[in-house]
């Protein structure tokens, strides 16, 4: 009923196409088999099917787990308010004509959070940090996001301790890195995109700090630095007089 | 990574520490922005933007130079704007929707029971009235809970749907303030609730920035000077307005037309800001401001006119004003202004009770000159509407007679009100006599009208002023000493300058009123007391010249298109626009708490409808008369309505407006007003955005908790035992919790956001294109998204178009059909319906037939498309296209505009402009505006013409080819264009003066006789004695029934009258949390105090204190300043309930807010209808919600508890 009012957008499939590779096909990937364990399929999804479904998710993200086909995933997919009307219905019109699947690309299991990590680390801390600037000259990831109890960091974007997971190990997070879609990344990384190598490094950062809640080993710089404090704070309360009042109790007694 | 740190503390040779400076004003890149604040700034500033995330903001200074001699504009913009970026990333900034834990509960459970239907889950919930009490009583008290916006969607779109099916689309309301500031976020929900068949609710007046007395005056919302005309003043009153303090980016004119000779006189009990650089501080006692300017009118009157006669106050008056017009006259009073059609020589003329009488001085008889209303809307003699001084209908030149002192056939002893003293006054008014069609009668001029009222003495018996010593003669200078505290030496000196100034400059006088005058109870009388003064001294309608009130961001340049986008009209939507100070006295069930106007306001003697009714009853006739809307509007739903009716039979929409006529005569069908506590009279579903309609902007806070939301109050006052009601039902016990849901769109957790039951993420203004202006100033400046939306908020826009996708998805199921609603609509200006009631007649009383559009209100019916409402959401329908845009009466052709726009920014193939991005909405607004596309300008000229049979478009000759688009105005701030749906001529760097081309181009003001207004003859201004300028007394406590029970529990004390100003570190409570503000102020909302004030109740600075009557409390600490008046009591508006609101020691409940203390009394005369002027627009017309007269009781309390 309302599909015969909505103008006759157009559903080109070019339009649809460019869309796709803009936005989705990081994740997705170009042929929308999805990748295993991180992001699922959209060829041979039924969930695609439903034109107001795919709409809501483009519109409203989607968040939390979800089975297709059997299988079950567990991620974010955030929402894509920049896209306009056209675009959307162009996207669904795409989706829709992917097709199934190939035979064997079918997942059977969402467990890809184990095996080799490519990229160094210590290096994606840096980088993390912004001790190393990115290449293309993009901010440090900590202008933004927390990862890891010790990294310090924004509250602008997610916490990104768990990333690893909730983004599909090494290749959700590959390929979202590859391509920020979120409206607030996009068009800072847009035109400074990141090297393979930051990526590489950034993910096996990223999967460091998996779980973790508490400083890696002890601060002796802090704990140096609060041994002082006390020890100083003990030492005012003999020293100094017993009766001065705060400032806030001085205001008090005024009335 | 430690170790990094600390190589750099250690590091000195590498000086790394001045990187933090170099850094700080680093920059990707600059966007030109501004803050919609409702501040009236509209400044241009640049937002500096570094890896995606706002760093700072600066003052722009590229505006152009308006003519040369003005002063420059720039820089623009205060200590509260340059703060704005720390919202964007503060704790309090509203990052994700929220929704009411215990009611997301609910809805979950109800969901599953439902088997996943959002609109049956909904019915659900609200049929459960456990369930409703629950959330209700959760609101306020936290408990919010972070959800998906899929979900908090689907809970407001259901509450739609539900309250549409059930109960009717006029039970759902949406309430945002001033579009000026942020034109396509305003627009976003109007234009939502315009196609759902929502109610609209109006700000202007509910915010008592709305100035009556222009309207009644002028047939003008407001119309002002922008600041860059200040410098063309030559005298300048101040009146309760805070230049400093709240036109920070403006006043630098002030200072500066010092420098070019022009004198400072304020007005203001305290010693403000602008005071200490005034010629003279002129402290009156507060609210008493019109008895002033009655007495400089009196010595205008006395020295200007009778005394001596100045030519050019003279012709100003005969041919601008209605000085000359004739008024019937007897002893009980003044009366009517005679019409036309009551003499044999004009008895066929067409409209002819809407055209009057001037009394020509060479034929020695009356005339009827062009330009009355009855010329406006004529269908035979067009083109007359303009104010030449000719005969209408014989052509030859008239050259009135002010006055008829010096020739008359008798002196009629006329009695006058004097309700300061009490009891009337008879003065002695000289009148001709004239054989009418209802025999003879007795006339005089406005002017003599005027010069007996003000007591001027003229030989001419009664009882005339002996002088400006007669102090028992109202309205002398040694009179207004009594209520004001002024000398009369000083008055004298004033008013002498006042008239000599405006004589040498010809109306170089100027004043600046604001909020500290029009929030009093008789601001309209105040107003026109210094009008009057303006008008005597030809000082309207030339630049640096006439009354420049600004209070609020009303002026919405482009309003002809915007309006067309905000309200639908596009797709033929005849909008449900609210009065809402009506809306709110009536449904928060304040009129419950009081006895009416009757306590407080004074009539005459001699009036005797209607004087001892409550103002409520008079609210109900106002409906039923078609002189105020009010929704819901009938007790069914109008949907069901008018199904019934075509189930029956009823085959067309006049059959359906016939039949509903019929069923309100024979109260089959009821208006909602009469019954207005009944559930099925209740709003429902509720929309804020853009504002602060629970915390800021509500007056009778303490009432809304109670009756809109069914929380937790700290009003004690009790109802009356006897309401004293005529017109409306009062059930025993008062509803408790009307509002099934509130949704809260918003950056920033407020109150209002505190209260509701959803709150979603709203963008600021760095985060989205919109467009801003202002009365200051005539630029029209972007909005623009510096950044993305953070997190997860939205534009507004985005919002509503979302909300709109998500009830046209759940109407497929629900309401999957068109169908028919029936609209009801006030009596409306600026269209022939200003012709419609020459006399005040009731039909519910049998005096006169119920016809629609006559003598009650209009009916329409509408056929709405549930489904369709995204998709009209997003597309400019043909409406606009076919019926041109619309603003001060005149229709604007704008087809090739409309097509052009087609090419430009496409919907799909649907041959209409995409409205689906908030930029195209600014490109539409821009594209189809005379304010911005100057051929408009120029057609809307051909218009005007048409009407006024002058000259005019010549205006806007120069000026045709010009176009502003987003990008133009991105580029650099631009001039608005010279348009007739605005009032002044800006070519060639002119700066906006109101009316002036009204005066340089004889074009009619739309009020009764085309002219400004010095005489109402409206019969309900006859029976409130507010024809003439008068003077009444200020509402004292004991008339407003708000102290005596906290008086009679032992709470009281020394009673204080309450004001709440506009402050330095805020602009109403924005920026009043922000911590660089609160870094400069005291912080919190202190209570401030006069020091002798608070030494006799024992209050020290900073203590901490309670304010309260009846209707709440307020605790803060205070602050005890000389500054303050003593009796008075400052709380700076406004104040938040979010932090910092410690518990009241009296009510044992947690403090409220500075409107906890406030109550809603409407003003019965400011509701007037279906006549010239008076006829309703939205927020141009009704009672305003004032809020001065209020007062509290302040003691000290020990260490409060939070």
């Amino acid at each position: 009923m309302l599909a015969a009012q909505v103008p006759a957008m157009a559903q080109s499939e070019d339009e649809g196409r460019a869309a796709y590779e803009e936005n989705c096909q990081s994740c997705h990937q170009p042929d929308g088999t999805g990748i295993e364990g991180a992001f699922p399929p959209l060829a041979g999804n039924p969930n695609v099917d439903d034109d107001a479904h795919v709409r809501d998710v483009l519109r409203n993200g989607l968040t939390g787990p979800i089975e297709v086909n059997g299988v079950t995933y567990d991620g974010v997919m955030p929402a894509f308010p920049q896209l306009s009307d056209a675009q959307v219905e162009a996207l669904i019109a795409y989706v829709q004509g992917l097709g199934s699947p190939p035979p064997d690309g079918t997942a059977t299991s969402t467990t890809v959070l184990t095996g080799p990590i490519p990229g160094d680390a210590a290096n994606g801390e840096q980088l993390f940090v912004g001790s190393t600037t990115l290449d293309a000259g993009g901010p440090a990831c900590r202008a933004c996001h927390v990862a890891g109890s010790d990294s310090g960091g924004g509250t602008f974007g997610p916490d990104l301790t768990d990333a690893f997971a909730r983004l599909g190990g090494v290749a959700g997070l590959t390929a979202w890195l590859a391509n920020p879609v979120s409206p607030t990344m996009q068009p800072v990384y847009a035109d400074r995109p990141l090297t393979e190598t930051e990526i590489a490094d950034l993910t096996a950062f990223l999967a460091g700090t998996q779980g973790a809640t508490a400083t890696s080993g002890p601060d002796w710089f802090l704990l140096g630095g609060l041994t002082g404090l006390v020890a100083l704070v003990a030492v005012v309360a003999v020293i100094a007089p017993g009766n001065r009042m705060t400032y806030a109790d001085r205001l008090r007694s005024r009335r | 990574m430690n170790e990094n740190w600390i190589s750099e503390e250690v590091d000195p040779g590498a000086r790394q520490w001045e990187e933090m400076y170099r850094n700080r004003f680093q920059h990707d890149k600059r966007v030109r922005t501004t803050h919609g604040v409702n501040c009236t700034g509209s400044c241009s500033w640049e937002v500096f933007v570094k890896d995606g995330i706002v760093t700072w903001e600066l003052q722009a200074t590229d505006y152009p130079q308006l003519e040369e001699g003005l002063p420059p504009y720039e820089p623009r913009g205060c200590q509260r704007g340059i703060s704005y970026s720390w919202y964007l990333y503060s704790p309090i900034r509203v990052k994700y929707p929220y929704a009411r834990g215990v009611l997301v509960d609910m809805w979950r459970q109800a969901k599953a029971e439902a088997l996943g239907d959002p609109v049956e889950a909904w019915r659900l919930i609200q049929e459960n009235p456990h369930w409703r009490r629950r959330y209700q009583e959760a609101r306020g008290k936290g408990g919010f809970r972070r959800v998906s916006w899929d979900e908090a969607l689907d809970m407001a779109a259901a509450s739609v749907i539900h309250t549409v099916k059930t109960h009717g689309p006029d039970r759902v309301a949406g309430f945002s303030p001033i579009p000026a500031m942020s034109q396509i976020s305003y627009a976003a929900g109007s234009r939502f609730m315009s196609l759902l068949g929502g109610v609209i609710m109006s700000f202007y007046d509910w915010y008592c920035d709305l100035p009556p007395a222009s309207p009644e005056i002028w047939g003008e919302q407001t119309d002002v000077h922008e600041s860059a005309d200040w410098y063309n003043a030559r005298f300048v009153a101040v009146v309760g307005s805070n230049l400093n303090m709240t036109r920070t980016p403006d006043t630098h004119f002030i200072s500066e037309v010092r420098h070019a000779g022009a004198k400072l006189a304020v007005f203001s009990p305290d010693f403000s800001q602008v005071a200490k650089y005034a010629d003279w501080w002129i402290p009156s006692n507060p609210g008493q401001d019109t008895a002033f300017w009655l007495a400089v009118d009196h010595v205008l009157l006395t020295e200007f006119y009778r005394d001596r006669q100045v030519p050019y106050f003279q012709d100003y008056v005969r041919q601008y004003t209605d000085l000359p017009f004739l008024v019937e006259v007897g002893e009980e009073g003044p009366g009517r202004m005679l019409r036309a059609n009551r003499l044999d020589r004009y008895a066929d003329v067409e409209h002819g009770d809407w055209k009057l009488l001037m009394w020509d001085e060479d034929s020695d008889e009356p005339r009827t000159p062009n330009g009355t209303i009855g010329y406006r809307w004529a269908d035979e003699a067009k083109g007359l509407w303009n104010l030449e001084l000719s005969d209408a209908v014989v052509g030859d030149k008239i050259k009135p007679h002010l006055s008829f002192v010096d020739e008359h056939d008798a002196v009629v002893q006329v009695e006058f009100d004097d309700f300061g003293g009490g009891s009337g006054v008879r003065r002695g008014v000289p009148v001709r006599h004239l054989e009418t069609s209802e025999g003879r009668v007795a006339v005089t001029t406005v002017f003599d009208l005027v010069m007996a009222r003000f007591g001027v003495a003229r030989e001419l018996g009664g009882q005339e002023a002996e002088g400006y010593d007669d102090a028992d003669n109202p309205y002398t200078p040694a009179w207004q000493e009594q209520y004001t505290g002024i000398h009369r030496d000083t008055l004298i000196s004033f008013a002498r300058e006042w008239g000599r100034n405006a004589e040498l400059t010809e109306g170089k006088n100027l004043v600046i009123i604001g909020a500290g005058a029009n929030h009093w109870y008789h601001n309209n009388l105040l107003y026109r007391a210094a009008i009057v003064s303006l008008m005597l001294t030809g000082s309207v309608g030339v630049n640096g010249g006439g009354l420049a009130h600004y209070v609020g961001q009303e002026k919405l340049v482009n309003q002809a298109s915007w309006s067309s986008i905000a309200f639908g009209l596009d797709w033929g939507m005849p909008p449900r626009h609210q009065n809402t100070p009506s809306f709110h006295y009536v449904h928060s069930d304040q009129w419950r708490y009081e006895r009416g106007y009757r306590s407080y306001d004074t009539l005459p003697e001699s009036t005797t409808a209607g004087r001892f009714d409550h103002t409520i009853d008079h609210q109900a006739r106002a409906v039923r008369m078609g002189w105020l809307p009010f929704f819901p509007q009938f007790t069914q739903n109008p949907l069901d309505l008018v199904k019934r009716y075509r189930r029956e039979g009823v085959a067309d929409e006049p059959g359906v407006v016939d039949r509903v006529v019929d069923d309100l005569k024979s109260g089959q069908v009821q208006f909602s007003i009469d019954d207005p506590d009944a559930p099925q009279n209740w709003p429902r579903t509720w929309f804020i955005w853009r504002g602060n309609a629970i915390g800021t902007s509500a007056k009778g806070h303490e009432y809304f908790m109670r009756h809109y939301l069914g929380t937790h109050s700290t009003a004690i006052a009790d109802e009356p035992e006897d309401h004293g009601v005529a017109e409306v039902s009062v059930p025993p016990e008062a509803p408790i919790g009307k509002m099934d849901l509130v949704v809260d769109l918003n950056f920033r957790m407020d109150t209002s956001a505190l209260y509701s039951d959803i709150v979603l993420p709203a963008a600021t203004w760095y985060e989205k294109d919109d467009l801003n202006t202002t009365d200051m100033h005539s630029f029209i400046n972007p909005m623009q998204a510096a950044v993305p939306p953070a997190w997860e908020s939205r534009s507004d826009w985005q919002i509503f178009s979302a909300l709109a996708d998500r009830v046209s998805k759940l109407a497929q199921r629900h309401l999957p059909d068109p169908v028919e609603d029936i609209v009801m609509l006030p009596l409306v200006h600026d269209t022939a319906d200003e012709l419609a009631q020459p006399t005040v007649k009731d039909w519910r009383n049998g005096e006169i037939d119920a016809v629609p559009g006559k003598t009650m209100p209009r009916f329409r019916v509408v056929t709405r498309d549930y489904t369709k409402i995204a998709e009209r959401m997003k597309s400019l329908g043909p409406g606009v296209r076919a019926n041109g845009v619309a603003a001060h009466g005149l229709k604007i052709p704008v087809e090739d505009m409309y097509d052009e726009l087609v090419r430009r920014q496409a919907r799909g193939d649907v041959g209409m402009p995409s409205l689906e991005r908030d930029r195209d909405v600014c490109e539409a607004i821009l594209a189809l505006d005379p304010a911005s596309n100057g051929e408009l300008a120029y057609r809307a000229f051909e218009a005007e013409e048409m009407k006024t049979g002058r000259m005019l478009r010549h205006l806007a000759d120069g000026q045709r080819d010009v176009r502003y688009d987003f990008a133009s105005i991105v580029a650099q701030p631009r001039r608005v264009l010279t348009t007739p749906t605005w009032s002044a001529i800006v070519s060639k760097g002119r700066p906006y003066a109101p009316f002036t081309l009204n005066v340089e181009h004889l074009v009619p003001w739309r009020t009764l006789t085309g002219r400004q207004h010095f005489y109402l003859d409206h019969e309900r201004y006859l029976q409130w004695g507010e024809h003439l300028p008068v003077y009444k007394p200020r509402p004292d406590h004991t008339m407003l029934s708000e102290t005596e029970q906290s008086l009679a529990e032992g709470q009281g004390g020394k009673l204080f009258n309450y004001i709440t100003p506009h402050g330095k570190w805020s602009i109403h409570s924005t920026f009043s949390d922000n911590n660089r503000m609160m870094t400069l102020s005291r912080g919190g909302y202190p209570i401030w105090l006069n020091d002798k004030d608070a030494a006799g109740l024992g209050i020290s600075d900073n203590d901490w204190v309670e304010l309260y009557n009846d209707n709440g409390v307020f605790v803060q600490r205070a602050i005890s300043s000389a500054r303050i008046p003593r009796g008075t009591v400052f709380v700076y508006h406004a104040t938040e309930r979010t932090v910092g609101i410690p518990i009241s020691p009296r009510r044992q409940k947690r403090a409220g807010m500075n409107n906890s203390l406030t109550r809603a009394r409407l003003k019965p005369v400011l509701m007037s209808g279906g006549y010239a002027q008076f006829t309703y627009a939205f927020n141009y017309w009704g009672p305003t919600g004032v809020n001065r007269d209020t007062f509290v009781y302040v003691r000290r309390i020990d260490r409060p508890e939070f």
